[in-house]
C-alpha cells in the first residue's frame, strides 16, 4: 500500500548542504591529488545522487520488508570479500564485480542500520535484557568479519551505530551500561586474539607516537599536524598547501582530506565546514524527531549516528585525537564505495522525511 | 521512544564536535606557528638523516667504490650572519647600514672582535685565505635573508624562520691535522664545529673508472623531469614503495649526490638507500631541542657486485697503456666479463679537477670504447662468413678457391694481402692465412642477404644489453650491390662492431653456439650483506649452427695461432686460438688492429677481443701482443 509523496516536505536543506560538500569534494581531490581524480569523483557524486534520487521512488516501508534480506546479502559479502577479496594496503576490503571494485563493509553500515530498527520496529517498550542480546549479534556477526579484512575502524563505527539505535528504541540505559561494561572487560581479548600487530600498532601510536619510529603510524599522524598547524586562521590558499602539494600527506585526498583542507583553507573556514556538518547532522535528527514511525525514527538516527561517527573520527584521527583508521570523510574524501553508501544514507533520510505525515495533535505538542 | 533521547543524542554529537573545534583552534592558532615556522619561542624542525650510498665491488669483494667519511666545518647562523654585517659595513658603510650598526653598537663591537678571531683562526688552521671564508659566508647570509625577507613581508611581522636555525657548512673535506686543531679549540664551542659528511671514494679511481661511474648532484632541470607527482599516483596503492618514492624524491632536492655514468648511473636507485627523517621540537632562543618528536631512521643503499675481477682488469690496462684501444675479457660459459679496459683513461678520484683537459683530448678519453667505440672488424669478421657460408652448405671443408692475389668483379680490383697469391685453399686455410680471395668466392656464393643475417644471428647490429649506459649498436650495411657484400665479406666497408660484440661471437664459437649475454653485475645484496638478486644468467638459446662446422673454425682458430697470421705473436704456449684482423680507415696509413678469440682450446675458460684504434702496425703486431701481456700474468 503505497503511501502519498508530499513534495513540499522534501528536505531542500539538506540537499543544498550535501551539494556544497560535492562541490568541495571537487576542488579539494584535485588540489591534493590531480584534476583526474577530481573529474573521477564527479563522475561518481553523479551515480551517488543517481541512486539517492533512484530509491527515494520507493517508500522505505518496501525496504523495511526486505531488511533481513539485505542483511544477510551483505553478510555473504562480507564473506566473499575475505575469501576472494583484493587485497590494498595490505588489507583485503574490495569486492571485484566486473568493472567495479566495491567496499561491502561501506554498505554493510546501511544493512546494519535497517536491520537492527526493523527489529525494534514493533517493539513499543524494550525493557528486557533479551531483546538486546539479538541487535548484539547482528552488530558482532559483521564486526568480525570487518576486523578479520583487517579494518578495525569501519568495524569500530558499527558501535556508536547500535548503540544509538537500542538508546532511541527506548532502552534501559542500565542494559546499554552493561553492554559498554561488558565490551570493556573484553578488550584485552580483542588484543590478543583478534587484532593484527598493525592495528595494535596504531592504537599504540595514538597515546606515544615516538614509539612507533619504524611503524609509520606516528609518522602518518605527525605530518597531518604540521599540514593542519601550518594552515593557521586562514590559509595558504587552494592548491597551496606545502604539504599536500608535496605529498607530505599520504592518502591525502581519500583519509586525510581534511588535512589538506585546514591547511589550504585554514581555521575558519575548516570551521565553517564542520558547522556545515553539524547542520547535516541537525537537519537529520529533525527529520527524526518529525516524524510519528518508528522505524522511521530509528533508521534515521541510525543513519544520522553513522553520519556524526564517521566524521569524527575521521577529523579526530587527522588532529590527532584518535588513531589512524581507513575513515572516510562523508560526502567529501575520494572514493566510490564510501561516497555511494553516503548518498544511499541520505536517500533513505529525505524518504522518511518525504512520506512523514505530521499530526499536530495535541499530544504530540506536548510530549 | 521519546523525542528527548534524540535530543540527548544530538547533545553528545554537539559535545564531540565542540571537542574537535577546541582541538583545532590549538593547532592552528595556538600553536600554528611552531608547525608553520612563524612562531617566536618554538619550533618543529624537520630534519633530513644522511643515508650511505652502496658500495661496489669486484667479484672478489673488493670495494670499488664506497662513501668514505670526510669531515667538514660547519658554522651556526647567527655567527655567520654577524660576521657577514660586520664585513659588510667595514667594505662597504652605507649610510643606512651605519645607522643600523649605531642601534646595537655594543654587540657590533662584540662580535668585530669574535669575527676576526674565529675568521682569522679558521683561516689559520685550514690555511684558506679570509676572502674564501667570507665569500661563502656571504653567499649563505644573503640567501637567508632573502627568505627571511619574503617570508616577514607575507606576515607582515619580524619573524625567525626556520633557516636561521640550522647550521651551515663553509669548508669540506678537511684534513686530520686541521680536525684535531679546531674540535681541540675550546672557544669556538657550541657554534663552530667539525661535522662528518660521507664523500664518496674509489679505491681503484684509476681502474675501469667508465665501469664505476661517477657521481653528482642533479641540475635544476634534471629535478624537475623527475615527475614525482605523477610516480606517486603509478605506485597507488603500494604503500612502501610511495614512502621510498617520498624520500627519495626529498634527497634529490637536497642535493644528494646521484650517479652520473657508469654502474653509479644503471643502479643508482639501488645504491642511493633512502635517507631518514627526524622531527624535533626545538627552542628558537638556545637551539636547544626539547625533544624528539618522531626519527625515521635512514637505510643505506644495496651493495653491487661486479663480475670484473680487479687484479686482471688492472693487467689488461697496463697492457694497453700508451695506446688507443680496448680490451674485452670474458667468460664465454655465461657471459660474465671479468675485464674490460679501455684507453686512455681518467682517475674518477681527480675527475672534476682534470675534467677541462680530459674533455680537450683529442684521444676522448671519455669514450668507453669497449661498447662505445663503432670499428670495422677486419678479417676477424671472416670467422663469420666461414661459419654463415658452411652452415648454408654453400661451401664445405673440402671445398677449395685459387687465390691469384686479386679478383675482378666489373670494374673493380679487389686485393688480397698476398701479392702473389696464396694458391688453392680451403676453409680451414682461408681462416689461418686470412686470404681475402678465399672469402670473396665465399661471399659471391652466399649472397649478400644471407651473409648480412647470419651477421645478425651472431648479435652484430644490435647492443648487447650489458648493464652499461650509452652502448652502442654499431651498423650493418644495407647496400645489396656485390662489390658491398664482398668488402662486408672480409669485414670492411660500412660494417661496424663494438669490441664487446666481437668478444661474444667468440664466446659463441668457444662455447658450442650458446647465446650468452654479456653481463657485469654479479649480485645485489642490502647493506647487512643479505643477496637481494643473484644474477646467474644461463644461456637457454643456441645459434643453430651444427657442431661439426664450429669444429672446423674452432680448427682454424688455432691454426692461426700455431702456424697462421697469428703465429709470431707466441700465444702459442697459452693453448690460444683465434683470428688477427687489420681493418683499414679512411687515413692512408692508419689501421685498426683486431685480434679475437678464447683460450684455452681445448676447455674454453677465456674469450676476449683487443683492438687497438688508428695504429701503423697490424693485428698480429699491435693487438696480440696486448693479448700476450695479458695471458702471461693471468697464470691460466
Ligand atoms: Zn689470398
Amino acid at each position: 500500500m503505497p503511501r502519498s509523496v508530499d513534495l513540499k516536505k522534501f528536505d531542500w536543506a539538506l540537499l543544498l548542504i550535501v551539494c556544497l560538500f560535492s562541490t568541495l569534494s571537487f576542488f579539494f581531490v584535485w588540489s591534493a591529488s590531480s584534476e583526474q581524480f577530481a573529474y573521477k569523483q564527479i563522475i561518481w557524486i553523479g551515480i551517488g545522487m543517481g541512486a539517492c534520487f533512484i530509491f527515494l521512488i520507493f517508500d522505505y516501508y518496501l525496504i523495511a520488508r526486505f531488511s533481513y534480506i539485505i542483511y544477510s546479502i551483505m553478510i555473504i559479502g562480507l564473506l566473499l570479500v575475505l575469501l576472494f577479496g583484493k587485497t590494498v594496503y595490505g588489507a583485503q576490503r574490495w569486492l571485484i564485480l566486473g568493472p567495479l571494485t566495491i567496499q561491502p563493509s561501506e554498505f554493510m553500515k546501511i544493512a546494519l542500520i535497517l536491520a537492527l530498527s526493523r527489529y525494534f520496529m514493533y517493539k513499543d517498550n524494550v525493557s528486557k535484557i533479551s531483546n538486546i542480546i539479538i541487535p548484539l549479534f547482528l552488530t558482532i556477526i559483521p564486526m568480525v568479519l570487518i576486523i578479520k579484512q583487517p579494518d578495525l575502524g569501519t568495524s569500530l563505527t558499527l558501535l556508536p551505530i547500535l548503540f544509538t539505535i537500542i538508546y532511541i528504541a527506548g532502552a534501559r540505559l542500565k542494559y546499554i551500561f552493561s553492554i559498554i561494561t561488558i565490551g570493556i572487560a573484553s578488550m584485552p581479548l580483542f588484543w590478543f586474539f583478534v587484532l593484527k600487530s598493525y592495528q595494535k600498532a596504531r592504537i599504540i601510536g595514538l597515546f606515544w607516537p615516538e614509539k612507533l619510529s619504524e611503524l609509520g603510524a606516528g609518522y602518518h599522524k605527525i605530518q597531518s599536524l604540521i599540514a593542519i598547524g601550518s594552515g593557521g586562521v586562514y590559509g595558504s590558499g587552494w592548491g597551496t598547501g606545502v604539504q599536500s602539494q608535496l605529498h607530505f600527506l599520504p592518502q591525502g585526498h581519500t583519509d586525510f582530506i581534511f588535512s589538506v583542507i585546514a591547511e589550504e583553507w585554514g581555521f575558519l573556514r575548516s570551521c565553517a565546514i564542520l558547522c556545515l556538518y553539524v547542520l547535516f547532522l541537525a537537519c537529520s535528527i529533525g527529520i527524526a524527531l518529525k516524524t510519528r514511525e518508528a522505524y522511521g525514527r530509528l533508521i534515521v538516527t541510525g543513519f544520522t549516528a553513522m553520519f556524526a561517527t564517521q566524521i569524527f573520527i575521521n577529523v579526530a584521527m587527522t588532529i590527532g585525537l584518535a588513531p589512524i583508521t581507513g575513515l572516510t570523510l562523508p560526502f567529501i574524501s575520494y572514493g566510490g564505495s564510501s561516497l555511494l553508501s553516503s548518498f544511499i544514507a541520505l536517500s533513505f533520510i529525505l524518504n522518511v522525511r518525504l512520506r512523514t505525515r505530521e499530526v499536530w495533535s495535541k499530544q504530540a505538542f506536548h510530549e | 521512544m521519546n523525542k528527548k533521547r534524540l535530543k540527548i543524542f544530538f547533545g553528545i554529537v554537539l559535545i564531540l564536535f565542540v571537542v574537535i573545534f577546541c582541538r583545532l583552534f590549538y593547532i592552528q592558532i595556538i600553536e600554528g606557528g611552531k608547525y608553520s615556522g612563524i612562531s617566536d619561542s618554538r619550533r618543529i624542525r624537520t630534519i633530513g638523516i644522511d643515508t650511505l650510498r652502496g658500495t661496489i665491488y669486484d667479484r672478489n669483494g673488493l670495494m670499488l667504490a664506497a662513501d668514505k667519511h670526510s669531515f667538514e666545518l660547519t658554522v651556526s647562523y647567527k655567527k655567520l650572519h654577524n660576521a657577514y654585517l660586520c664585513f659588510k659595513s667595514n667594505i662597504l658603510p652605507k649610510l643606512s647600514k651605519v645607522r643600523n650598526q649605531e642601534i646595537t653598537q655594543g654587540l657590533c663591537k662584540e662580535c668585530h672582535v669574535d669575527n676576526t678571531l674565529w675568521i682569522g683562526k679558521i683561516c689559520k688552521y685550514l690555511e684558506v685565505s679570509y676572502a674564501d671564508i667570507f665569500e661563502r659566508a656571504a653567499q649563505i647570509v644573503e640567501r637567508v635573508e632573502k627568505i627571511k625577507d619574503a617570508v616577514e613581508r607575507r606576515n607582515k611581522k619580524k619573524i625567525h624562520i626556520k633557516e636561521e636555525t640550522i647550521p651551515y657548512s663553509i669548508a669540506t673535506d678537511i684534513p686530520w691535522e686541521s680536525v684535531a686543531r679546531i674540535e681541540t679549540d675550546k672557544s669556538f664551542q657550541p657554534d663552530i664545529r667539525v661535522t662528518t659528511k660521507p664523500v664518496r671514494w674509489y679505491s681503484q679511481g684509476d681502474s675501469a673508472p667508465h665501469i664505476i661511474g661517477y657521481v653528482g648532484k642533479l641540475d635544476e632541470k634534471e629535478t624537475d623531469s623527475h615527475n614525482f607527482k605523477k610516480r606517486w599516483f603509478d605506485s597507488l596503492g603500494k604503500d612502501s614503495k610511495f614512502e621510498s618514492d617520498y624520500f627519495i624524491y626529498k634527497a634529490l632536492l637536497t642535493d644528494t649526490l646521484v650517479g652520473k655514468s657508469g654502474i653509479e648511473e644503471v643502479y643508482n636507485s639501488r645504491l642511493m638507500g633512502i635517507p631518514g627523517e627526524r622531527f624535533e621540537e626545538i627552542t628558537l632562543d638556545n637551539l636547544v631541542v626539547n625533544k624528539i618528536i618522531l626519527e625515521k631512521p635512514p637505510i643505506p643503499g644495496n651493495g653491487i657486485f661486479l663480475t670484473i675481477d680487479s687484479r686482471i682488469q688492472r693487467i689488461a690496462e697496463k697492457a694497453l697503456d700508451g695506446k688507443n684501444g680496448s680490451v674485452v675479457l670474458m667468460d664465454p660459459w655465461n657471459g660474465e666479463i671479468i675485464a674490460m679496459a679501455t684507453s686512455p683513461r681518467y682517475n674518477i678520484n681527480t675527475l672534476s679537477k682534470d675534467f677541462e683537459t680530459h674533455i680537450k683530448n683529442p684521444d676522448k678519453p671519455f669514450l668507453h670504447r669497449p661498447i662505445q667505440s663503432t670499428l670495422p672488424p677486419g678479417s676477424t669478421f671472416k670467422v663469420v662468413t666461414a661459419l654463415a657460408a658452411l652452415q648454408e652448405n654453400k661451401i664445405n671443408e673440402r671445398t677449395h678457391f685459387t687465390c691469384y692475389g686479386s679478383i675482378r668483379l666489373g670494374t673493380g680490383i679487389f686485393r688480397c694481402h698476398s701479392k702473389h697469391g696464396h694458391g688453392l685453399m680451403n676453409v680451414e686455410e682461408g681462416i689461418q692465412y686470412s686470404c681475402n680471395v678465399f672469402f670473396f668466392e665465399t661471399a659471391k656464393r652466399l649472397g649478400g642477404p644471407l651473409l648480412k643475417e647470419w651477421a645478425r644471428k651472431f648479435g652484430l647490429g644490435s647492443v648487447t644489453g650489458i648493464e652499461l649506459p650509452y652502448e652502442k649498436k654499431g651498423n650493418i650495411p644495407k647496400s645489396r650491390a656485390m662489390y658491398e657484400t664482398l668488402n662486408l665479406s672480409i669485414g670492411q666497408g660500412a660494417l661496424l662492431v663494438t669490441p664487446i660484440q666481437f668478444a661474444r661471437i667468440m664466446a659463441i664459437i668457444a662455447n658450442g653456439g650458446w647465446y650468452i649475454k654479456p653481463h657485469i653485475l654479479q649480485k645485489i645484496t642490502d647493506y647487512k650483506g643479505n643477496v637481494l638478486l643473484n644474477n646467474n644468467l644461463k644461456p637457454t638459446e643456441r645459434i643453430g649452427i651444427s657442431a661439426k662446422n664450429l669444429d672446423i673454425v674452432r680448427r682454424s682458430l688455432r691454426k692461426v695461432v700455431e702456424a697462421g697470421t697469428g703465429r709470431r705473436i707466441g700465444l702459442k704456449k697459452f693453448r690460444v686460438a683465434g683470428k688477427t684482423g687489420t681493418a683499414q680507415t679512411v687515413h692512408e696509413d692508419k689501421n685498426h688492429a683486431w685480434f679475437s678469440g678464447y683460450v684455452p682450446f681445448e676447455n674454453p675458460k677465456y674469450c676476449f677481443a683487443a683492438v687497438i684504434e688508428y695504429t701503423e702496425g697490424h693485428g698480429a703486431s699491435e693487438a696480440g701482443p696486448v693479448i700476450l701481456k695479458l695471458l702471461s700474468e693471468l697464470e691460466i
